[in-house]
């Protein structure tokens, strides 16, 4: 059986520096598809009057949005897992590889070692196994793996940082306290 | 129907401020040599393009854009008009330039016979047209760029490029967006929030490469 793990103390932290260190660096445009782990994140994010919102029902067609914010002047965020990294990997390559397209992806690193979402096994197998082999193939993407809570705040004023000056979206991979 | 005389009227049509997103080749090739490279990004690929002008349209909502798609390419994420539905943008326009053809030659067909754009986008509460004659294309135009709402314009043409002397073969895709990022600067002001500044007078410096 799998024991779920017990986030309800941890886990409004770790929102919160995410939410507080958007504002500070001005990031106002999210887009997610909801998944379980950031579920707290993006409803915490949704009734932020800051904050533009949007939904997607394809992973695909959210990182393009996220671009086209971004494209508009829009300090923007992509919320998502590793699955829907695969899903968007093609507008992640040609954003990134084409037209050089600053953003951030804040990813639940799905699979990572300490992942009790209650996925099963095998798929974490997955998610876990082609993360950063595919960050690595779609040629350049920035990544960080973020799993400390103290780290969290230097790593996305970083990571906008390297988006804006390399002109290029970065990924921060959350797991861990950054993350479960 | 040619879709460069659609173009054509489009450019007369619209209001010069605002912008546009288009996909990749004919639509790029077509649109860039009438309108050129201000408040125009050209060449997103295969279901990019609406994803793209939805993202901009959501971002500045005091802006009007027009998604200039095409079949191969919208058929790829029909989902977008299911993210359309809840979002209920005001300031979106999108023409898919529908020649049944993956590319601009007619080689590769379609499914696009089978499916009706306006029906789909009818489904989630989109209003669409279809047009097959330059009346009706102009018609639906002066409808759409009333603005108000998204509206979807399901544009049958026929294939091929017409013979412009455009630029857009000669530009990367980077450089194609540090010209839009420019002219967005200039429209937004300081609104524009993204880009490299001077650390001390907080001026803006785009790309080096260019400028």
């Amino acid at each position: 059986m799998i024991q779920l793990l017990d986030r309800s103390e941890t886990q409004p932290e770790v929102e919160d520096i995410i939410i507080k260190t958007l504002k500070e660096v001005g990031a106002d445009f999210v887009v997610t598809l909801r998944e379980d782990p950031s579920v707290g994140l993006v409803d915490k994010i949704s009734k932020d009057k800051y904050f533009t919102y949007v939904e997607v029902v394809n992973e695909s067609h959210g990182v393009s949005i996220t671009a086209g914010a971004s494209l508009a002047g829009r300090k923007s965020v992509f919320v998502t897992g590793i699955a829907g990294m695969l899903v968007a990997a093609w507008p992640l390559a040609m954003m990134n590889l084409i037209h050089r397209v600053p953003m951030v992806l804040l990813v639940s690193y799905r699979g990572d070692v300490g992942d009790l979402s209650g996925i099963p096994g095998e798929y974490l197998y997955v998610f876990g196994t082609v993360a950063e082999p595919l960050l690595r193939a779609l040629s350049l993407v920035p990544y960080r793996i973020v799993g400390e809570k103290t780290k969290l705040k230097h790593a996305i004023l970083g990571a906008f940082n390297t988006a804006v000056e390399h002109k290029m979206p970065v990924v921060l991979l959350l797991t861990d306290e950054a993350l479960w | 129907m040619k879709r460069f005389d659609c173009l054509k009227i489009l450019k007369s049509a619209m209001d010069p401020k605002t912008i546009t997103i288009t996909s990749f080749r004919g639509n790029g090739i077509e649109w860039s040599y009438l309108r050129g490279d201000k408040l125009n990004l050209y060449g997103f690929n295969m279901g990019l393009c609406t994803p793209v002008a939805v993202g901009v349209a959501a971002a500045v909502p005091d802006h009007n854009v027009i998604a200039l798609d095409s079949d191969g390419s919208f058929l790829l994420d029909t989902g977008i008009l299911i993210t359309l539905a809840s979002l209920k943008l005001k300031n979106l326009c999108i023409i898919v330039f529908d020649n049944e053809a993956y590319g601009e030659y007619g080689h590769s067909p379609t499914f696009r016979g089978a499916v009706s754009l306006e029906k789909l986008a009818n489904a989630v509460g989109i209003e669409a047209a279809t047009v097959t004659k330059l009346e009706e294309f102009t018609s639906a135009i002066k409808d759409s760029l009333r603005f108000g709402r998204t509206t979807l314009i399901s544009a049958k043409v026929e294939t091929g490029v017409a013979k412009v002397d455009s630029q857009y073969a000669l530009k990367s895709g980077r450089a194609i967006r540090e010209e839009f990022e420019w002219s967005m600067r200039e429209e937004l002001g300081s609104k524009y929030k993204v880009g490299r500044k001077n650390a001390k007078s907080g001026e803006a410096l785009g790309d080096t490469m260019l400028r």
